[in-house]
């Protein structure tokens, strides 16, 4: 595997990481990332969610969640979804706190607002490497079933990347056959380290 | 080092610094790898944005300049002071120059060359370039914004655009201030591109909230910005609890996108007409050219009408033919429309009193504060002149304007609610008035003291709600109330529970009006307002307004909660009188909206589930659970974040789960209200389809008839949900098949009567089923194998006797059916070695591949192939099940050719197949020709033909005599059949 990914959604718990999850076990060099604020977990009322600053570690979650009410975190996914987690990584990460992780060759998000947020903080920061990055938006519901799908549809999306000689040649056409192919839409654009 | 020396080394370096900048440079416009491009546009725009100052920066060079960080902000005015080699001026032209190169690349027809990667690494340099450097403003926009986004296939270019624009459009310099509103009008026509920018455009026209609002509110002065609103509305989950005033503010901007599509629809002719009069409306301002252009001819008529207003009484008759030329549904929408240029919070001063008079009475409040200045003094003095005009009256017609007030924010509140439309069309009330055209008081009279008077009878009922004289936090949910002079006589609490009531219910009940507002009645309306406009005192009448209190609201979260149950309460209660009245499809729309609006920790669907399950039947629970259900669907459907989506789902599976098991216990067989409910939900998820499996299977060996009433209940919903939902298909199949190796015998029954007459014949199924049933045959044949090698020799010694000796001994005269079937079964009698147990065992598992062998005649073979290696109690399981299924198939062809050609080690079978096959009937001569050819071919027993010798003729018996003697076999039933024959 001849680049470096990052999965970007906005909490890091779902998507991102259900990417990443698959990403690891196929061999890619892979790093996930929300842009939120904060972690914030369905909870047992809409007013009640439970929140968590990123670093919590996901056992934390998983523990404090079976503890208040195993019923409900289960039926609604939330343990079964943090359990996968904790195998992947320890913590989730805040995208915006992520410059010591060095740079990355693809960055591949799941929602226009937080390809937004990937940009302009790219944008901010100090281009010193001059690497050029190129970031992917593809859009995915935030529940565990669209999430699944999403995560297989971003693996063929990587793999046709790994494929070619150098992105920058043939990323338009890519994107257009992907698009095509999958009847999905895709943003993508590129920024700089 | 001299220091000439040093110099010149400065100089050398510093031109070939400009010879590697120039090489670079014209790697950027070269064709060739887009990577190496991609690298040379940014050093270019890194060049620009080095050789130009920092309006932002430090005039003044830090310090320390050794250090890291302030090298990167290297700041160009610091060599304002001078410098042996660069010149600031000199830097300035080239940056300008390069800037040049760069915006060349975006024009006509270069651009049509470069691919959406370059264009939109382009895009993106010159708006940082343009950000960063303000002064570049005048240069960069004018190509971007001339860029056209339709001509490029590629979404990522209008989302670079969108994104370029929102940048410079946030930019604080004021050298950005002038294109703000170019920069929103080209945001606007992108949206028109992408229906995906739509939510980020609205989000522009937020940031720029102060500009655009005094283009388009010409009233509006303390309106507080919706951006916040906005935000918090479609992100926050917790937006449930956003006050009212957020919501109107959303529901606004929904409506006046909803206003700019039905325009074309509503009235062409009135379009075309007041084509003419174009010329004639006043500009709102140049930045609201594009709005205007959206809004078509319903903003133009606002403007017209504040033109004339703002002339005074000297076009009061132009106003009337303007009124009077218009159609009514137009007028409503102008109505609608001027809407939106209401403050949101009604004037708190009392010497602001005059702000009043507009509210729903006078479409044509418009135009800019001078104008209403000139229609507030017209007001006055019209109000001073006619002092004759009592006050009831003016107390009268503002009634109407109140209930105006309240219908169109109700229609606000639908615009907020997917898929409530065919709710509210069903859900007319014909007793309700229809809604009259605002602006036309003095005709809605009549019409007015209906509608406050059905208002004010929710008011009185809802007095008694407590809570309403807490104090009042700020930035809380603020409500307006319009109230005459009478009301606020009244008391005030009575008036701040009609206004808190009437809130509740506009989503739906104001809503149904407000969608009643036929051409047919405000046609009427209009030609009652033609009518009076004849005479300048309909006018006065008309105009002549009282002063109206607004009494302003604010609940905290907590009275809110405390409020919203009762009102819940006091809905379903009233809702069970109303139901008798007709009414039911209102109430329904009201209970499913008000679930889905209250805060879920108030347990509204609780209370919803209560209310159901008290009396299905009678409280139309199927129709409202459904409700319920399609809203929570939509909830979690629609584009939320993790957490609204996830509770939205959690809360639908619970009160699907509570409604089907109570719908379980309380409607059993043949009831088909679960059946029905289960059919028509949005969707089933996994808890259900586990209450199903439950009911198909039900655990332990109970066979009560309850137990048996569920089961055939579980099927029937699982047949109907085959049927009628093709998704889920395959997890009802494998509820059936599960039932259908149910170790209880009567349950398998059922469900096999399910899988095998229903199920089996579908194609989509058959194989499915077929695998199914082989693996599980496979599975017994394996599993009783290796319970049984721990005893296998004593056993399989045993086994061999009775298979080979005793059936031909037991075998009883042919002709005694069932009495001789049995003793075949017989023969093989238990032995005590096989446990009861393992046989069962057996024939659970084989007997949904011997029932579907009855409809595939061709799958028997294969039990006649894995007879020989399966155990004991399977084959006795097989030959218990043999008798069965033959006497079903018959001697069909595909029977007969196994019978020809049996594979080996099953003659135990095939001889129990042929028992069967005879046994109390007439061999046909097919069968009897199978058989002697058998004989011949592959089996040398005589057993076989003694089988037949009865159905033989004389002769042919005499040929096989000799066999039959030579045969170690001595059967008893030898000498009866051929004594027979000889005729002795």
């Amino acid at each position: 595997m001849k680049f470096r990914y990052a999965m970007v959604c906005s909490s890091n718990q779902n998507r991102s990481m259900e990417a990443h999850s698959l990403f690891k076990r196929e061999g890619f060099d892979v790093s996930s990332y929300g842009t939120g604020q904060h972690v914030k977990l369905p909870g047992p009322s809409l007013r009640e969610p439970n929140v968590y600053d990123f670093g919590t570690p996901y056992k934390h979650m998983f523990d404090d969640l079976r503890r208040k009410d195993p019923e409900l975190y289960k039926r609604n996914g939330i343990l079964p979804m943090l359990k996968r987690n904790l195998a992947v990584k320890s913590a989730p990460q805040r995208w915006q706190e992520n410059a010591a992780d060095g740079s990355f060759d693809v960055v591949l998000t799941f929602e226009e607002k937080v390809f937004d947020m990937v940009i302009e903080d790219l944008h901010n920061r100090n281009h010193v490497l001059m690497k050029p990055v190129l970031v992917i938006n593809l859009e995915v519901k935030d529940n565990h079933e669209e999430a699944a799908i999403g995560a297989r549809l971003a693996l063929l999306l990587c793999q046709e990347l790994e494929s070619t000689e150098a992105w920058e040649e043939s990323i338009d056409d890519l994107i257009t056959n992907f698009e095509r192919q999958h009847r999905r839409k895709l943003l993508y654009s590129v920024s700089y380290y | 080092m001299y220091s000439n020396e040093l110099d010149t080394s400065l100089e050398s370096s510093w031109s070939w610094m400009l010879k590697f900048r120039d090489e670079i440079c014209s790697l950027a416009f070269k064709p060739g790898s887009d990577g190496r491009r991609l690298l040379a546009l940014k050093f270019m725009e890194t060049v620009v944005l080095l050789y130009t100052p920092d309006p932002n920066g430090s005039s003044d060079p830090p310090a320390d300049l050794d250090s890291e960080a302030s090298v990167k902000e290297f700041n160009i005015s610091w060599l304002r002071g001078g410098h042996p080699i660069l010149n600031i001026g000199d830097l300035s032209i080239e940056a300008s120059q390069s800037l040049g190169l760069l915006l060349d690349q975006l024009r006509f027809p270069t651009v049509k060359s470069l691919n959406n990667l370059i264009i939109i690494m382009l895009i993106n340099s010159l708006s940082a370039i343009a950000s960063k450097r303000p002064a570049f403003y005048g240069r960069i926009l004018p190509v971007l914004l001339g860029l056209d986004p339709s001509s490029s296939s590629g979404k990522g270019v209008h989302h670079a655009l969108k994104s370029a624009f929102l940048s410079c459009l946030n930019c604080t310099h004021p050298g950005a201030v002038p294109w703000r509103d170019r920069l929103i009008d080209a945001l606007r026509e992108l949206k028109a591109v992408g229906v995906a920018e739509h939510a980020a455009i609205e989000l522009a026209s937020q940031n720029s909230g102060s500009l655009e609002r005094k283009n388009d509110s010409l009233i509006t002065q303390d309106r507080k910005p919706t951006s916040k609103a906005l935000d918090d509305i479609r992100n926050d989950a917790s937006r449930k609890r956003t006050g009212m005033e957020e919501s109107t503010d959303l529901l606004e901007d929904k409506m006046s996108v909803k206003r700019m599509k039905s325009v074309p629809v509503t009235s062409d002719g009135s379009t075309n007409d007041l084509s003419s009069d174009q010329g004639r409306v006043p500009s709102g301002g140049s930045g609201a050219c594009k709005m205007e252009e959206d809004s078509g001819p319903v903003q133009q008529l606002v403007g017209m009408f504040g033109a004339l207003v703002a002339q005074g009484e000297k076009a009061i008759a132009s106003l009337e033919i303007l009124i009077s030329s218009i159609s009514a549904d137009l007028l409503a929408e102008v109505v609608i429309a001027n809407m939106r240029n209401f403050p949101s919070n009604l004037p708190q001063i009392e010497g602001d009193n005059e702000q009043l008079f507009g509210r729903g009475s006078c479409p044509g409040m418009s135009g800019s504060n001078s104008e209403f200045d000139n229609l507030t003094l017209l007001l006055t003095n019209i109000l001073s002149q006619s002092s004759a005009v009592p006050q009831k009256d003016s107390g009268m017609d503002s009634l109407p304007s109140a209930a105006n007030e309240l219908e169109l924010r109700g229609t606000s509140g639908n615009t907020d609610v997917p898929g409530m439309s065919y709710v509210m069309e069903e859900a007319s009330v014909p007793t309700t008035t229809p809604a009259s055209s605002g602006g036309h008081a003095p005709c809605d009279t009549e019409n007015g003291s209906g509608t406050p008077s059905d208002v004010i009878d929710v008011g009185n009922e809802e007095s008694e709600i407590p809570g309403l004289d807490l104090p009042v936090p700020k930035d809380e949910l603020v409500i307006t109330s319009l109230g005459s002079t009478e009301l606020k006589d009244a008391s005030q609490e009575q008036v701040s529970s009609l206004a808190r009531s009437s809130l509740e219910l506009l989503p739906s009940v104001s809503t149904d009006r407000s969608e009643e507002l036929s051409p047919r009645a405000t046609v009427t309306d209009l030609s009652c307002v033609n009518s009076l406009s004849a005479t300048s005192s309909g006018l006065s009448t008309q105009l002549l307004l009282p002063k109206i209190s607004a009494p302003v609201i604010s609940l905290s979260d907590d009275q809110l909660d405390n409020l919203q149950k009762p009102i819940l309460l006091r809905i379903t209660d009233t809702y069970k009188q109303i139901a008798t009245a007709g009414g039911s499809q209102v109430c329904l729309s009201v209970l499913a909206y008000l679930g889905v609006k209250f805060p879920l920790d108030l347990e509204p669907w609780k209370l919803l589930q209560t209310h159901i399950l008290s009396d299905y039947v009678n409280h139309e629970g199927h129709e409202l659970t459904l409700r319920v259900l399609y809203r929570l669907y939509g909830e979690a459907e629609e584009d939320h974040d993790f957490v609204s989506s996830t509770t939205a789902k959690s809360v639908y599976e619970m009160f699907l789960l509570t409604v089907a098991e109570t719908l379980r216990d309380s409607f059993p067989w043949p009831d088909k209200c679960l059946n029905r409910l289960l059919v028509e939900v949005p969707y089933l998820p996994d808890s259900i389809l586990k209450l199903l499996e439950g009911m198909c299977s039900p655990g332990g060996s109970n066979k009560d008839n309850n137990n048996l009433e569920r089961v055939r209940q579980g099927l029937s919903i699982v047949w109907s949900l085959i049927l009628l939902r093709p998704p889920i298909r395959d997890a009802c199949l494998t509820i059936a098949l599960k039932s259908a190796i149910h170790p209880v015998e009567e349950v398998r029954d059922k469900a096999l009567r399910l899988v095998v007459n229903k199920l089996y014949p579908l194609p989509s199924m058959s194989r499915q089923i077929e695998a199914f049933a082989w693996e599980v045959l496979v599975s017994a044949a394996n599993a009783n194998t290796a319970l049984e090698s721990c005893d296998a020799d004593g056993a399989n010694a045993e086994f061999k006797d009775s298979d080979m000796g005793k059936p031909s001994n037991e075998l009883p005269v042919v002709g005694t059916s069932s009495k001789g079937l049995s003793a075949v079964t017989d023969s093989f009698s238990i032995s005590e070695n096989i446990s009861s147990s393992l046989l069962a065992e057996g024939q659970r598992r084989m007997a949904l591949y011997f029932a579907i062998c009855t409809k595939n005649h061709s799958l028997f073979r294969q039990i006649f192939v894995i007879y020989e290696s399966t155990s004991k109690a399977v084959k006795q399981a097989v030959l218990h099940h043999i008798p069965k299924l033959v006497r079903a198939i018959g001697p069909s062809p595909e029977l007969l050719q196994i019978l020809s050609d049996p594979p080996t080690g099953s003659m135990k079978l095939v001889m129990q197949v042929l028992h069967t096959l005879i046994d109390g009937t007439t061999p046909s001569p097919e069968l009897l020709s199978t058989i002697k050819k058998l004989y011949d071919t592959k089996v040398k027993d005589v057993e076989i033909l003694i089988l037949i010798l009865p159905f033989l003729p004389k002769d042919e018996v005499l040929a096989m005599f000799p066999h039959l003697v030579n045969s170690p076999v001595q059967s008893p039933t030898v000498a009866p059949h051929f004594l027979n024959v000889c005729g002795v």
